[in-house]
């Protein structure tokens, strides 16, 4: 149905990362998806699935001497990011493709002001602005996420602002060189809710009006519900759902989703206990084979535990990876 | 004497076996030359709650709200500037910390954070045994041993596990060794500070019906502290809503859901995002403007005024507890 | 079957179970087992020093054989007095190594006390750190001359002398080490289940800061020896015809060109030592700490 040629198309990515001479751990397996123009890509998953480890991909920033990328194309605007030279990539990392880190504080230098640092970003890609274009700049952006008094923030350290404002500030910039997609990595997640719902609103209001496309990783279902359009569900370095965000949780195809949807008490649940996936998580270390959710789910039988399912289109849009997607009950 | 028995059982009577009043609780902030302190952190201030016997208090707030203090208060982690604590109608805060002893094994805590909370040098067994040795509560090796293999078969944990360290467990089975080493004492109270928040989604509910599980089996009370207010409704008869140290609203679980009173408390459920398409429809977003205000030497009046739609200048004033309906009370100038 | 029952026998810890942990674990690396048998053998050596050679041998001049190199008859040769070094090198270890092990162990516990004090108790700590700050205030080698004058001489007076010098500098070092682990969750988690102070520190506080404080030591056992060396030539440490390792290489440096030998086999052992007691050093770190190996 999509007629628009997608912004960001990632084919059949694999990651591994080399532990020692003999050991080598499966972060991410074949997995493919892509990001259409203006549109926000939630990514949901919990520790170890994979999620952060395939976005970091996207502009290579694994670490290096241990990471092995032994399948996969990542197409942005046509351009293979995986085969690109490292000058290449360095000019559309921060420019054309910026990224938003969980923890702000670590993300800036505790010694140098916002300003310097946000001009810093500016005359990286373009050496021969003037300071004084790059500071008008940075003041806009600022006001644009929405902090009074800009030209005190500009003069002020890291470690004197609370953590909302950071998240903002870093935000601001992200989006200073306008770039056309932004990758958010648990934005969120260190910051109470109510500063929460004051990002999350703002991001929205200059998603709309810049027309940046958001990959959006985030473990919390209520934040992705609230941000995406399109939701890719992640498990054991797969892929094992992707919908549209309605679609998914009205009418969730793999027993994960449903069980990490059913696990979060909702407001409107009435029973006595909470339903619950049994079992821990997977560390790379001791994945299962086949599908490797095979092992905490109640339908698997032993086919499940061979093989990894191909993806099965169970509507439009909606694609599922499991071997028993057609007899298992559907939440309505 | 006869005093403190009267008491003793009017509280029994009244179901409410732990009762804080007007703990207050004030951190140096900055101190001068000669180290005497000039400003104070309002961690808490004049907090008083009720806890019911064999119910679930609720506590939500943002970070800094003093939430988890209160907890601390409780259980003498820290010692409070001011307020009393009683267990059972017995002053606490009175108490030498000889006669206070036999209350810290009543009374136990579960963390946040379940990878600092385990001491990394030592074995699971011996870890959940700790209470079990200080109290003596073990009179042989065989016996100790029987008890640590029943808490853990308790928590969900195969007693073969004993002997590993904690880094050999993953998040949920950390935790699993945190209420099992609560329960160790026999406790009749345990304080959950975060106690689910630093685990996956999908152990969190494993979690959560664990420690319903045990309140059933054990008839145990539990304080359960959390910025998460789904998992607070779900688990909780009552709740108090903090902000900036103080109370703002209390009252039983269901009256505060469906009736919220303060505007905080308004703001913080519309903040938390839903995830169903039928509660995203029912919810009316209202979104604060600000940042929480630093607890050192916090505002005059009403704290919340600083972001508060409602403020006006009466809020410069304290305001006072005003009843909403039966059970359930606003610290707010709009219901003067 | 057998694999549950043997579980359950671990179960129940105790001391020794603990004990042979670190000795497993211990024994997996190479470089601190190779570090173990050179302080053995030192240690060997030290006690056994009389029977190995007789002790006349120290202060035997031998006027016909002064500054005669490495042969048969004087293994290491002999110094410009004529005495046969290999007698003193293997006498010195006794007094070098126990002067090193000896007032670190001793400083290191004192110290340690001291320490753990200041991390539990506030009002102490203030007492205790102003008192610290008025000791460092005293130059250690000016306090050292003091103590040696007073006192004169000897190899205990040296220990004793060490000790005191050393001690405000690990209260600060082992304290800081301690404030960092005093407020980790589980020292308060230990606490609400009932665990009183003294336990806390041997349990849970000293354990967890046990790596810091182990190189901390192992490299003041080397600076230790060294500080004895200093303090004989000086003159006012062991009296000269003690054997002391650093004295004799003092003495060498006058002969360095014609008589390398008289500096090499002190220096080598004093290398020696140190070498061995930081490979053990670091084996001890890594062995008590149970995320290494499996």
């Amino acid at each position: 149905m999509e007629q628009q040629k997608p912004l960001l198309e990632v084919i059949d990515l694999s990651v591994d990362f080399r532990m020692d001479r003999r050991t080598l751990l499966h972060a991410v397996r074949h997995v493919s998806f892509h990001v259409n123009p203006g549109e926000t890509l939630g990514i949901v998953g919990e520790s170890g699935c994979g999620k952060s480890v395939t976005c970091m991909s996207i502009l290579k920033l694994n670490p290096e001497r241990r990471t092995v990328y032994p399948t996969g194309q990542i197409l942005f605007e046509g351009r293979d990011l995986m085969r690109m030279p490292p000058k290449q990539l360095s000019a559309i990392r921060g420019n054309e493709i910026s990224m938003v880190f969980q923890e702000p504080m670590t993300a800036m230098n505790p010694l140098f002001t916002i300003g310097d640092q946000m001009m810093e970003v500016l005359r990286i890609h373009d050496h021969r602005m003037e300071r004084s274009k790059a500071y008008k700049m940075c003041l806009e952006a600022i006001a644009r996420v929405k902090i009074p008094n800009p030209e005190r923030i500009m003069k002020s350290y890291p470690f004197t602002l609370s953590g909302g404002m950071r998240q903002r500030i870093m935000i601001a910039m992200a989006m200073v060189t306008k770039p056309k997609l932004l990758i958010c990595d648990e934005p969120t997640t260190a910051l109470d809710v109510t500063i929460q719902a004051q990002v999350l609103d703002l991001m929205n209001e200059l998603k709309q009006e810049a027309g940046t496309a958001i990959i959006f990783i985030t473990h919390d279902l209520g934040v992705i519900s609230e941000m995406a359009d399109r939701v890719l569900i992640m498990y054991g370095g797969r892929v094992c759902e992707a919908a549209a965000v309605d679609e998914l949780f009205t009418h969730p195809r793999h027993p994960y989703t449903m069980g990490l949807i059913d696990s979060r008490p909702s407001p409107d649940y009435q029973g006595d206990r909470l339903r619950m996936i049994p079992g821990s998580v997977p560390t790379l270390k001791d994945m299962p084979e086949g599908c490797p959710f095979n092992n905490r789910c109640q339908y698997a039988t032993g086919a499940c535990g061979e093989t990894f399912p191909d993806f099965a289109c169970a509507s439009e849009g909606h694609t599922v990876a499991c071997h028993h997607w057609k007899t298992t009950p559907e939440n309505g | 004497m006869m005093q403190a028995m009267q008491n003793e059982k009017e509280f029994k009577q009244n179901h409410y076996f732990l009762e804080a009043e007007e703990l207050t609780m004030h951190f140096p902030a900055k101190s001068d030359g000669l180290g005497r302190p000039v400003s104070w952190i309002h961690a808490a201030d004049a907090v008083s709650f009720r806890v019911p016997k064999g119910k679930t208090l609720g506590v939500v707030g943002e970070s800094g709200c003093g939430k988890s203090t209160v907890g601390k208060m409780l259980l003498n982690i820290y010692r409070p500037t001011s307020g009393k604590i009683y267990y059972e109608g017995t002053e606490l805060t009175g108490l030498s910390a000889k006669e206070r002893r036999p209350y810290a094994k009543r009374m136990q805590l579960v963390w946040q954070d379940p990878y600092s909370s385990l001491d990394p040098r030592l074995r699971a067994g011996d870890i959940i045994a700790e209470g079990i040795d200080n109290f003596h509560l073990a009179s042989s090796a065989a016996q100790r041993r029987e008890r640590v293999e029943q808490l853990m078969t308790m928590c969900g944990l195969f007693p073969e596990q004993a002997a590993n360290y904690p880094h050999q467990f993953s998040g949920g089975q950390r935790q699993r060794i945190c209420i099992a080493r609560a329960l160790a004492t026999d406790p009749e109270f345990i304080v959950c500070d975060e106690a689910v928040s630093a685990l996956d989604v999908s152990i969190q509910a494993q979690i959560i019906n664990l420690l319903k599980d045990l309140q059933e089996e054990l008839s145990l009370t539990y304080l359960f502290i959390s910025h998460d207010l789904n998992i607070v409704h779900f688990i909780s008869d009552e709740i108090i809503v903090m902000y900036l140290g103080q109370i703002v609203e209390r009252g039983t679980m269901e009256k505060v859901y469906q009736n919220r009173a303060h505007p905080y408390t308004k703001a913080l459920f519309s903040a938390t995002p839903a995830f169903t398409p039928a509660e995203k429809q029912r919810k009316n977003r209202m979104i604060l403007e600000g940042d929480v205000p630093s607890p050192v030497d916090p505002p005059q009046g009403c704290r919340f005024r600083g972001r508060c739609p409602y403020a006006s200048k009466r809020c410069e004033e304290e305001p006072g507890w005003h009843e909403v309906e039966s059970d359930h009370f606003v610290r707010c100038h709009l219901f003067d | 079957m057998r694999d549950q029952k043997k579980f359950k026998k671990m179960i129940h810890r105790s001391r020794d179970s603990l004990f042979s942990d670190v000795v497993k674990r211990y024994l997996r690396n190479p470089a601190a087992v190779i570090g173990g048998v050179i302080l053995l053998v030192i240690v060997f050596v030290c006690i056994f020093a009389n029977v190995l050679v007789p002790e006349e041998l120290v202060t035997a001049y031998d006027a016909g054989a002064m500054l005669s190199p490495p042969s048969a008859e004087h293994w290491f040769g002999t110094d410009n007095l004529g005495r046969d070094l290999f007698a003193r090198v293997i006498y010195g270890a006794r007094i070098t190594v126990g002067i090193g092990v000896g007032a670190t162990l001793v400083s290191l516990v004192i110290g340690a006390a001291i320490a753990s004090i200041c991390a539990l108790f506030k009002k102490a700590d203030l007492v205790i750190m102003r008192v610290i700050d008025v000791v460092t205030c005293v130059p250690s080698i000016l306090l050292a001359l003091v103590l040696l004058a007073i006192m004169g001489g000897s190899v205990l007076n040296m220990m004793v002398t060490l000790t005191i010098v050393s001690v405000p500098g690990f209260v600060l070092r082992i304290r800081s080490v301690l404030l960092g682990v005093v407020d980790q969750d589980y020292i308060h988690a230990a606490r609400v289940s009932g665990t009183r102070p003294l336990k806390l520190v041997l349990r849970h506080i000293l354990p967890n800061a046990i790596d810091p404080i182990i190189v901390d030591a192992t490299m003041t056992i080397s600076s230790m020896m060294l500080s004895a060396a200093g303090l004989s030539f000086i003159g006012v440490g062991v009296a000269p015809p003690a054997p002391e390792w650093g004295a004799m290489l003092n003495y060498a440096q006058d002969y360095f060109k014609t008589a390398p030998y008289m500096a090499l086999f002190p220096g080598a052992a004093i290398a020696l030592t140190a070498l061995s007691i930081n490979l053990v050093g670091d084996g001890l770190r890594d062995a008590l700490d149970p995320k290494t190996g499996k």
